[in-house]
């Protein structure tokens, strides 16, 4: 490293920096960076105990960390798919997601019911009610802080509802019987481990599935009209787009992922309550991924989840005045949406450009022009 | 070019030597700077409670129940089966959050707790014990009071020493017609006032039960909110006239009731509490005054009769200047519990002393409660929750006699 | 509900010994009509602070559309300024409302300048995660200076009976600071040069630019004012009620429903929409089990966003 010059190593950024832009401009691009973050993904948790240097990545983060890390990945990835691509922002997808978690448990412990099977009809069930939301919000034409607020209503409504009537477990919730009292033995089946590691695996397959759906939506004809929605409803409708069916074909899909988060969450914890799966911090805690990490994104939400869950992690845990954690926390939010309003996947280009503009060949950051996604 | 991470190197480098330092970390290939474990010289308590967040007052004052009656052991010359070892107290924060009590459980583990105790929130002890039972490190509950942590479940690491909710609405739908019968006077109609969250419906929900039992007719539920004023649930404890006010709830709730009932000039024949915050703190009975005169609440409590409970007080208040309450006192008994398991086992080894624990009968404790011992599910099989009454805006024991401080005045 | 619970129960439970006062009580508490005054009072009471918190939300709301996640926390702030200086020293609260108003101006004039200044312009997430970054500094921050525990200021201001309608003197103390402010507010609007330039500004923030209004500036004072009146609103709530750094989420959501119910940036409509709020809020708990009546609340929200979006009050949707 001490040997090579300076104009050396400037010359090589150069030569990287627009190797990655034409890497960017391919179309393969997206899938390409996804594919790398999956098979990265998919390792993970096996180097977590490995010590490089004397220290390991596994005295920061376990891989409980990183389940929860990708739970709210998979719940931003379905959320990202209404509320990034048409721009109807919701403020109440914990309502779908605890529907997900609820529809799980409930037909669990009530008729027994596998909890895969459970899963699939609490999604189609927050679906129904995504698309009721829709109906209702889209029709009278609801938008911008009017819908975000009234999605909120929609999730706290569900949230007194169950906690108030006994009948859906009342403010204890339920608790997650083991494998035995519905017939099924610890494993995939069963939907339940005894090690948090195949937790790890489910997840991430929720999460490849969730943003392969996306992805392809991105990719076709519907994610065009989305995004036309997002960026011009009127002209959109201008050009003959049914901008009201294709939009509550967004909610109705975001709805059915996010729930997937919620079942996944009510099978890895052992109790699921109206306070924990409705609780108006989970609907921060879902949209925030997609915010931090790039809204619209195919790769935002993840990325955005691996900035936001660890740190809040590595806060809590290396912070020693109880509750000042959650102020650094609170910081590093209002700091990383100031400061970076593109979301964490501009930071490798952001980074790439700020190095080309302190090298010599001053080559200066008019580049910035194509903001576009990924 | 490496140093820029410097930062973070040295933050997760001192993170690592803490952590060593005050175990023998298991896991921890190649470098283990003490050789010979540290077994033998100290046995680890971990204390999972939340310091922070809505329950972080209460839990904090649990936490130091934890260290103190670890603390006061060790100036007694330690444990005595295992040459005078030291006890050790770790703590960690859960923030009253279910999704950190099994992580702070695993954490503690991994710092090298040989047994556990919290949570103070049922569903944060409920993920805490399941954790503990997949780790096979034994949990004693410090406080936490839904019956469905251990009965709903098989665990084999887990107990409580404390009765949980059943027991406490049984304990009360016993105790507190009876002392007012006795008395000769009447009570045949009960108006509940709980907390509408896990802990208060539970409690109602066992009420509902035990009370037509000792025929008592419920004639008003009324839930209250976190942030809630009571002045309409007074209003309709008022208008339903129970004989019986029975209070579940942390104690904003209860002195919120108590103003909204003064404020409307209504005084029930009884205020009752059923594992009541408010009725059992002095400084909450100061503020609710004259009203709360002569209420009658249940909860587990420090044995006033035992002269050494008087000494732990004191020594607590003075220690820590906080009050001590029943959550206190009962976080301070299942500590007494784990260190008899410790000693029982003679061992710090987390097996042994859960053989020793589900074998254990402990009669030497500050609970105001026959010897502990504890069932197949891991519930103290003489879990008591005597009867309190205010007087002079203190809680006094006052029923079953055996652990009475002074008489009941009626 | 609950009444005919407590039949059931009386059929199971009274048999052999009593009977007759419970059931007859329990039957009275519906037709009593001083029952319903005196519910009328509490919701009058309720909806007047209801009012007083979604005042300046709404206000913040109207003039700079962006929805202050950290309003509820902005209230918390308040409620701490009064009960602090009462009991380090020893200040009437007569004193520290009108300190608490101040601090909470200087607060979000800070706020504002350090953060909402530059996401005016930024899609409404953003501005959502910063407000709502600022509410967890602030209640951390609150959380670590004060502990968790409840606090008190311990008036016990009692209570006066009007033709036997009980009015807690602390909740109608906090009522009349309620109104006043809104008529403070409101006069300040209406007939100041500054009043008319906020106006101004919430009907039309390029218009404005135009006719010389220094718009940077009306936002600034926009949030402070804002931040000021949920320092009123948390001010008046120790006078009588016990305070803990989480009482500003209960006010926060209910004042988010009565600002769409009044009409985004209406003050009458806030107060209206307090009154109703207040109304559903205290019959509601009174003859629904459980949370029914928030969830009334959520539902009557619901109703009029879809049949009436500009709200009860409001001039029309600015979107």
């Amino acid at each position: 490293m001490v040997s090579v010059s300076n104009a050396d190593v400037s010359s090589r950024l150069d030569q990287a920096r627009r190797q990655y832009r034409t890497f960017q401009s391919k179309w393969y691009a997206t899938p390409a960076i996804l594919a790398g973050i999956f098979g990265l993904l998919l390792v993970l948790p096996l180097v977590l105990d490995l010590y490089f240097f004397g220290f390991s990545l596994g005295s920061w983060i376990s891989v409980h960390v990183l389940v929860i890390t990708l739970v709210w990945a998979t719940a931003a990835q379905g959320w990202n798919v209404m509320s990034g691509y048409t721009g109807q922002f919701s403020f109440g997808h914990a309502a779908f997601f605890g529907l997900g978690a609820y529809g799980t448990i409930l037909l669990l412990n009530t008729v027994g019911l596998n909890p895969w099977l459970g899963m699939l009809i609490g999604a189609t069930v927050a679906s129904l009610y995504g698309l009721l939301i829709g109906v209702l919000c889209f029709r009278y034409d609801l938008r911008g802080h009017y819908f975000a607020l009234a999605t909120l209503a929609f999730a706290e409504l569900l949230r007194h509802t169950f906690n108030t009537f006994s009948q859906l477990g009342g403010a204890s919730g339920y608790f997650k019987p083991l494998p035995r009292s519905y017939g099924a033995e610890f494993g995939f089946a069963a939907f339940q481990f005894r090690e948090t590691l195949p937790y790890y695996y489910i997840i991430l397959g929720f999460l490849v599935v969730v943003t392969a759906v996306s992805l392809a939506i991105k990719q076709s004809r519907l994610g065009l009209y989305l995004f036309a929605i997002r960026e011009d409803e009127s002209a959109a409708a201008a050009v003959g787009i049914p901008t009201y069916r294709y939009k509550l074909v967004g909610i109705g899909v975001s709805a059915f992922f996010t729930a997937w988060a919620g079942a996944f969450w009510a099978m890895y914890f052992d109790t699921i309550r109206p306070d924990t799966v409705y609780e108006l911090l989970v609907n921060v805690e879902i949209l925030l991924p997609a915010i931090v990490g790039g809204v619209g994104t195919v790769i935002g939400p993840i990325v955005g989840a691996f900035v936001v869950i660890p740190l809040s992690e590595v806060a809590r845990q290396s912070v020693d005045i109880t509750g000042f954690d959650r102020v650094i926390y609170g910081l590093l939010l209002v700091g990383i949406v100031l400061y970076s309003p593109q979301g964490a996947i501009s930071w490798p280009r952001r980074a790439v450009e700020l190095i080309g503009a302190y090298g010599p060949s001053k080559r200066n950051a008019s580049a910035t022009a194509d903001d576009d996604d990924e | 070019m490496r140093k820029t991470t410097s930062q973070s190197d040295r933050r997760s480098f001192i993170k690592y030597v803490g952590a060593a330092g005050t175990l023998g970390l298991a896991g921890c290939v190649g470098q283990d700077p003490s050789e010979d474990g540290g077994d033998g010289s100290s046995v680890v308590i971990g204390s999972n409670h939340p310091l922070s967040g809505s329950l972080g007052g209460t839990g904090t004052r649990m936490d130091n129940a934890v260290q103190l009656a670890a603390m006061m052991k060790n100036e007694n010359g330690g444990i005595e089966s295992l040459d005078g070892a030291e006890l050790e107290v770790i703590s960690e924060d859960n923030q009253g959050n279910q999704e950190l009590g099994g992580e702070v459980t695993d954490s503690l583990i991994d710092d090298g707790a040989d047994v556990i105790t919290g949570c103070f929130s049922s569903p944060v002890t409920n993920a805490a014990t399941r954790a503990a039972e997949r780790a096979g490190v034994p949990f004693v509950i410090s406080v936490s009071v839904d019956d469905a942590i251990l009965q709903d479940n098989d665990l084999q690491y887990a107990y409580r020493p404390q009765p949980p909710a059943s027991q406490m609405a049984v304990d009360h739908a016993e105790l507190m017609p009876q002392v007012i019968r006795n008395a000769g006077q009447e009570v045949q109609t009960a108006g509940l006032y709980y907390i509408n969250i896990d802990f208060g419906q539970s409690v109602r929900d066992s009420l509902r039960e035990e009370l037509p039992n000792q025929d008592i007719e419920i004639v008003e539920e009324v839930s209250i909110d976190f942030g809630e004023t009571a002045d309409t649930a007074a209003t309709q404890l008022a208008d339903a006239d129970p004989d019986v006010v029975i209070a579940t709830t942390y104690e904003a709730e209860t002195v919120e009731l108590v103003r909204a009932m003064d404020n409307q000039n209504y005084a029930p024949p009884f205020i009752a509490g059923c594992a009541n915050e408010a009725l059992n703190d002095v400084g909450a009975l100061e503020e609710m005054g004259e009203t709360v005169e002569g209420a009658l609440p249940t909860n587990f409590a420090l044995n006033p009769t035992l002269d050494r409970a008087s000494e732990v007080r004191e020594r607590y208040e003075s220690e820590f200047d906080e009050s001590f309450d029943a959550n206190v006192a009962m976080t301070y008994a299942a500590t007494e519990v784990i260190i008899a398991g410790i000693e029982e086992a003679g061992s710090s080894d987390p097996e042994d002393i859960n053989d020793a624990l589900s074998e254990i009968e402990v009669s030497d404790h500050i609970a105001a409660m026959p010897p502990i011992s504890f069932d197949e599910n891991g519930e103290n099989e003489n879990a008591l929750a005597p009867l309190f009454q205010v007087q002079d805006l203190d809680d006094r024991v006052v029923f079953p006699e055996e652990y009475a401080e002074t008489e009941i005045d009626l | 509900m609950i009444a005919t619970m407590g039949f059931s129960f009386g059929s199971v439970a009274a048999l052999p010994s009593i009977g007759g006062l419970a059931t007859e009580s329990a039957m009275v508490a519906f037709i009593q009509p001083s029952t319903a005054l005196q519910l009328i009072a509490f919701a009058i009471l309720l909806g007047g602070i209801y009012g007083l918190v979604a005042l300046g939300l709404t206000m913040i709301f109207g003039v700079m559309d962006v929805i202050n996640f950290a309003h509820g926390a902005m209230m918390v702030v308040g409620m701490y300024t009064v009960w602090w200086t009462a009991t380090a020293f020893g200040l009437h609260p007569i004193l520290s409302i009108p300190l608490a108003v101040l601090g909470l101006f200087a607060l979000g004039v800070l706020v504002h300048l350090t953060t909402i200044s530059s996401i005016m312009d930024a899609p409404q997430e953003n501005q959502l995660i910063v407000t709502f970054g600022i509410m967890l500094i602030l209640i951390s921050a609150i959380e670590i200076t004060f502990s968790t525990d409840p606090q008190s200021l311990g008036l016990g201001l009692g209570s006066v009976a009007i033709a036997g309608v009980f009015l807690p003197l602390g909740q109608l103390y906090a009522l009349l600071i309620a109104i006043s402010a809104v008529v403070v507010v409101w006069l300040f609007l209406q007939r100041t040069q500054l009043g008319r330039a906020i106006r101004g500004t919430a009907d039309d923030r390029t218009a404005a630019q135009y006719v010389g209004i220094n718009v940077p500036r009306i936002d600034y004072l926009t949030f402070g004012i804002g931040a000021a009146l949920a320092g009123l609103a948390g001010a008046v709530i120790p006078l009588f009620q016990q305070i803990n750094p989480y009482l500003g989420d209960s006010y926060l959501i209910n004042a988010f429903v009565i600002v769409v119910l009044g009409g985004l940036g209406s003050f009458p409509g806030a107060l209206l929409g307090g009154l109703i709020v207040g109304f559903v809020h205290v019959f509601g708990q009174y003859y629904l089990p459980g949370s029914g009546y928030q969830i009334s609340i959520f539902l009557i929200f619901i109703l009029v966003l879809l049949l009436k979006p500009e709200g009860l009050l409001g001039g029309g949707v600015s979107e």
